[in-house]
C-alpha cells in the first residue's frame, strides 16, 4: 500500500519535474532560431518558412549597394558566428559568406550552400538563383530542414508554412506559364543576367550578347562589338523588353536603356535583392513579373 | 551587442590575431618603404594584385594563388625596370597601368561572377579563418627572417647607395629581394585585410615613427608600436561601432598618429640635419664592419 501511495505521489514528482523540465525546454524554443542569409531574397524565403519562430538577417538587403563591393562589419560576423542557420547562395556570388563561416561557430550551425542544393555545378552558370521560380521549392525545402534539424519541435509549424510558400511560388510559376504561352520566343534584351532565369521560364529568347551582361556584372567595360550589337537591337526594335538591374547602374547601362527608350521599347527594372526592403519573396516577384506581362502586353 | 561579448566570438578573436601579424609584418617592412621612397611600391603591388587574382580565377580558379604568383612577377618587373632611384616612380607607374589593364582583359574572359577577384581589393578582417591565420604566422615568419639576414647591407644600401656599391654590396639584388618580400607581404596582407588597410598600416606608421624616434632600430620599434595600436585599437573601435568597418578606423587611428608624429617630432631641418648626421656615422660604422 504504501509503496503505491509512493508510486502514486512519486508520479506526480517525476512528471511535475519532467513538465519543468519541458518548460525549460519551451521557454529555450520560444527563443526564435537565428538564421543569416547571405542576400535578402533567400532570407525573405527563410522568413516565409520561419514565421515568428525565427529571426532572419540579411547581410545583403540594401538594393544600393553591390555584392562584388559588400564588406562584413562587427555586426554581420558576429550574426554568422551565432547563427543556427547560415544560408549561403554560392557560386562565387557571396564569398563573404564563405569567409564568414570559416570564422568559426559558437554552436551547432546549418548551412545552407543553395547552388549545392540545385546541383548547379558549372562555374560560369548564371549566380542568380532565386530567380529560378520553378526551382525555389527545393532551396526552401533545404532550408526547412535546416531549420527543422535545429529546431524539432516547431517542424510541423515549418512544414506547414512550407506548404504555404510553395503555393505561392506555384502561382508565379503559373504566371510565367501565361506569358509562355502568349508570348513564347519572343525576344528580350539584359543589362545583366539578373533575371535570366525567370525569363528562360517565361519562355523569352534572351538575344543580347552574354558578353555584355558579364561584363557589366563584373565591372569592366563591354567591347565594342557587344556594345554594337545591343544598341543595334534595340535601335532595330528587335526585342521586346530590355531588362536591366536597379542596382548598378553606369554610364553604359545608363545609354542602353535610353536607346531602348528612343525606339520606344518597354524598359523593365529588376532588381537583385528584394524590393522594398522588407517585403515578401512573392510579392516582390509577383509585382515584377506582372510588370513584364505588362510591358509584354499580356493579361494575366 | 558589447565589446566584450563580441571577443568571446571567434571572428573577433581570429580578427585581432590576424591584425597583430599584420602590424608586425608592415611594421617590420615600412621604415624600408620610407627610407627607400617606395610608398608608390606597396600602393602597386598592393592594387596589381588584382590583377594576379584574376589570371588566378580564369586560369585555375584560383585568385589567392594568382594573386601571389603574380606579387613576384610584378615586383621583379618593377626592380629590373626601375633601378635608378631617379626612374624608380615612373617604372612603378608604368608597370601598374599595365598590370591594371591585363586586369580588366582577364577578367573580360572569365565568364562567371567575379566577386572572388573583385573582393580582394577589399579584404575582409572579420572574415578569417585559421588557416589564413597560419599562412600569416609563416609569412611574418619568412619576413622576419629575410629582414634580418639583409639589414644590414639594405640599412647602408638605402643611406648611401653609392658607397655600398663601393663598397661590393649588389644593390639591384637586394633592391629586387627587398620588392619580392614586399610584394608577397602586401599582396598576402591585402588579401586579408583588403588593399586600404595595407596602405595605412606598410606606410603612415613608419612615416610617423621616422619623426619622432632616433636612429633606425628604435624607427622599426616605433613604427611596429604604432602599426598595432592602430590596428588593434581600430578592431576595438569597429567592435563598439559595430557597423562600421574596421578599416575606417584602422585608417583614422594611422592617421591620427602621423598628425601627432608631425606635431610633437622635431623641426623639419634640425630633424633632417641632425638625421644625416646620424646616417653618416651609421655609414662609416658599416663600412668599416663590411
Amino acid at each position: 500500500m504504501s509503496t503505491t501511495i509512493t508510486r502514486l505521489l512519486g508520479v506526480p514528482v517525476v512528471s511535475a519535474i519532467f513538465l519543468a523540465s519541458c518548460g525549460i525546454g519551451t521557454a529555450s524554443s520560444s527563443v526564435p532560431l537565428r538564421v543569416v542569409a547571405g542576400e535578402s531574397p533567400w532570407g525573405a524565403v527563410a522568413a516565409a518558412i520561419g514565421g515568428n519562430r525565427v529571426n532572419v538577417v540579411s547581410l545583403l538587403a540594401n538594393p544600393a549597394l553591390d555584392p562584388h563591393s559588400f564588406t562584413a562589419t562587427a555586426a554581420d560576423a558576429a550574426l554568422v558566428n551565432q547563427a543556427s542557420v547560415v544560408i549561403e547562395n554560392g557560386m562565387g556570388y557571396d564569398p563573404y559568406v564563405g569567409q564568414l563561416l570559416a570564422t568559426g561557430a559558437t554552436g551547432p550551425r546549418r548551412v545552407v550552400n543553395v547552388s549545392s542544393v540545385l546541383k548547379v555545378v558549372r562555374s560560369d552558370a548564371n549566380p542568380h538563383l532565386w530567380y529560378w521560380i520553378d526551382h525555389v521549392p527545393i532551396a526552401a525545402a533545404a532550408i526547412e530542414q535546416a531549420m527543422a534539424a535545429q529546431d524539432p519541435r516547431n517542424r510541423s509549424y515549418f512544414l506547414a508554412r512550407l506548404k504555404n510558400f510553395t503555393m505561392g511560388i506555384a502561382t508565379l510559376v503559373k504566371e510565367l506559364a501565361t506569358i509562355k504561352l502568349e508570348r513564347h520566343g519572343s525576344t528580350v534584351a539584359q543589362t545583366e543576367r539578373v533575371a535570366a532565369y525567370l525569363l528562360t521560364e517565361a519562355g523569352l529568347r534572351i538575344v543580347s550578347p552574354l558578353g555584355f551582361s558579364l561584363a557589366i556584372e563584373n565591372g569592366v567595360a563591354p567591347s565594342f562589338s557587344d556594345q554594337r550589337t545591343i544598341q543595334t537591337q534595340l535601335k532595330d526594335r528587335r526585342v521586346a523588353v530590355l531588362v536591366y538591374n536597379v542596382q548598378t547602374v553606369s554610364g553604359v547601362t545608363t545609354q542602353v536603356q535610353q536607346s531602348a527608350q528612343n525606339a520606344s521599347i518597354p524598359v523593365l527594372g529588376v532588381s537583385e535583392v528584394v524590393e522594398p526592403e522588407g517585403a515578401s519573396f512573392v510579392s516582390w516577384q509577383h509585382a515584377q513579373i506582372t510588370r513584364l506581362s505588362a510591358a509584354l502586353g499580356v493579361h494575366q | 551587442m558589447d565589446v566584450m561579448t563580441y571577443l568571446t566570438l571567434p571572428f573577433a578573436q581570429h580578427a585581432l590575431v590576424a591584425g597583430f601579424l599584420i602590424a608586425l609584418i608592415c611594421g617590420i617592412i615600412g621604415p624600408f618603404v620610407i627610407a627607400r621612397q617606395m610608398a608608390f611600391a606597396v600602393h602597386g603591388a598592393a592594387e596589381l594584385s588584382f590583377t594576379g587574382a584574376s589570371a588566378g580565377l580564369l586560369i585555375a580558379g584560383n585568385p589567392v594563388a594568382g594573386a601571389l604568383i603574380g606579387s613576384v612577377v610584378v615586383a621583379g618587373a618593377m626592380g629590373l625596370l626601375g633601378d635608378r632611384s631617379r626612374e624608380r616612380d615612373s617604372a612603378i607607374g608604368v608597370v601598374l597601368a599595365a598590370g591594371l589593364g591585363l586586369g580588366v582583359y582577364l577578367l573580360s574572359r572569365y565568364q562567371g561572377f567575379a566577386s572572388a577577384a573583385t573582393n580582394i581589393l577589399f579584404g575582409n578582417i572579420f572574415g578569417i579563418s585559421w588557416i589564413q591565420i597560419l599562412i600569416l604566422v609563416a609569412l611574418a615568419v619568412a619576413v622576419m627572417v629575410v629582414m634580418v639576414v639583409i639589414y644590414r647591407p639594405l640599412l647602408f644600401a638605402s643611406v648611401d647607395p653609392e658607397l655600398a656599391q663601393a663598397r661590393g654590396v649588389s644593390l639591384k639584388l637586394l633592391g629586387i629581394i627587398f620588392l619580392i618580400v614586399l610584394a608577397l607581404s602586401v599582396t598576402e596582407a591585402a588579401q586579408v585585410v583588403g588593399t586600404l588597410l595595407v596602405l595605412s598600416l606598410a606606410i603612415t606608421p613608419a612615416a610617423a615613427a621616422q619623426r619622432v624616434s632616433r636612429g633606425p632600430a628604435s624607427t622599426t620599434v616605433v613604427s611596429i608600436a604604432i602599426a598595432m595600436l592602430a590596428t588593434e585599437g581600430g578592431l576595438i573601435l569597429a567592435l563598439v561601432w559595430s557597423s562600421v568597418p574596421p578599416t575606417v578606423f584602422i585608417s583614422a587611428l594611422s592617421f591620427a598618429s602621423y598628425v601627432l608624429a608631425r606635431l610633437v617630432g622635431p623641426g623639419i631641418a634640425r630633424r633632417r640635419r641632425e638625421g644625416l648626421e646620424r646616417l653618416r656615422n651609421l655609414a662609416a660604422a658599416l663600412t668599416e664592419a663590411a
